[in-house]
């Protein structure tokens, strides 16, 4: 592969060639770049930089505030929201009430019932 | 609730297509597979614990309301993290346009509700223990002086770990633009960096 001496043909090699992701002969091509540019060579180092910085982010386990899922549930199940996802039409009705009276049935006739909601 | 643990996305999504809302227990499945890396893009996104709550209970309400509707053209994670990511933007645009709060109190009474644990690493001296725990503070202090553009795709690749396809799918963007919006942000971190935790560099 010839040399890329353009900066902004050679720079969208630059983000995975700070991850890794590039093949061999992509590679060199990034090194045979900035081996001759030295303001690429300095805006390859700050982002493998900051790649290395950001990457200490992944230490810290941010942890879901205790009840997240109740609390959404609850929202969910006492406002307008549940009726909000019927759908209205003829088919619609028809399809909710046949759904309806399967989960009846399911209730009169199955051990478990199919309504049935316990907050996570 | 462990039956519904074992089917895959597209099966969950097909249940609550077919029970809401009558039966809520395949949509909860859907929720609890995704609610932590939801919280965690809000988390970085927003900056602190009690907004990232707020607008990932925004998410997941957004995902109820038009679960119906989804047609599976992306795959489930593609879409829930595309809304997780436009309800986060909409969320901070909102914020710019109405008067910034200045509430260190308030942030820090909820750091105190909602503590942000480090996870445990090789017993280090509580020296490099509070050294870290201030390096971590000041890139995250860093992060959210980018503009939101740039703190959503740093986040989506170095601090999520996303493959660049995925976020070019969560985006709706080209996987060249993907690079080039990675390689740009990740620069404007480091001078960003360079500029508020000058400590922390490598002194030549």
């Amino acid at each position: 592969m010839a040399i890329i001496k353009n900066c902004k043909k050679i720079e969208p090699y630059f983000a995975p060639f700070v991850d890794g992701l590039l093949e061999e002969e992509e590679t060199q091509l990034v090194q045979e770049h900035v081996e001759a540019c030295p303001d690429c060579l300095a805006r390859l180092a700050l982002s493998r930089q900051a790649r290395l910085l950001l990457l200490r982010l992944q230490e810290e386990d941010i942890v879901l505030p205790e009840g997240f899922q109740a609390r959404l549930m609850q929202r969910i199940m006492t406002g307008d929201l549940a009726t909000d996802v019927l759908d209205l039409s003829w088919q619609g009705l028809v399809t909710t009430l046949l759904q309806l009276l399967e989960v009846i049935f399911g209730m009169l006739l199955g051990p478990q019932p199919a309504t049935a909601w316990q907050p996570a | 609730m462990s039956s519904f643990a074992e089917l895959s996305d597209a099966a969950l999504v097909r249940r609550c297509q077919e029970t809401l809302p009558y039966d809520a227990r395949p949509f909860e499945a859907l929720v609890k597979r995704y609610r932590e890396q939801v919280f965690a893009i809000a988390y970085r996104m927003m900056g602190e614990a009690q907004e990232a709550e707020d607008q990932t209970q925004e998410v997941f309400i957004k995902v109820y309301r038009s679960i119906k509707r989804f047609r599976g053209e992306a795959a489930f994670s593609t879409w829930i993290y595309r809304i997780a990511v436009n309800t986060c933007l909409d969320a901070l645009s909102k914020q710019q346009r109405r008067p910034q709060r200045v509430e260190a109190d308030i942030a820090e009474a909820e750091e105190a509700q909602y503590p942000i644990r480090t996870a445990a690493r090789a017993e280090p001296t509580p020296e490099q223990a509070a050294l870290r725990r201030e390096l971590i503070e000041c890139i995250r202090d860093t992060m959210m002086a980018l503009r939101d553009r740039e703190r959503l795709i740093l986040t989506l690749r170095d601090v999520q770990g996303m493959e660049y396809r995925q976020i070019a799918d969560v985006l709706n963007v080209r996987i060249g633009a993907v690079k080039m919006r990675i390689h740009r942000a990740r620069l404007a971190f480091q001078q960003a960096f360079a500029r508020m935790c000058r400590e922390y560099l490598p002194t030549s």
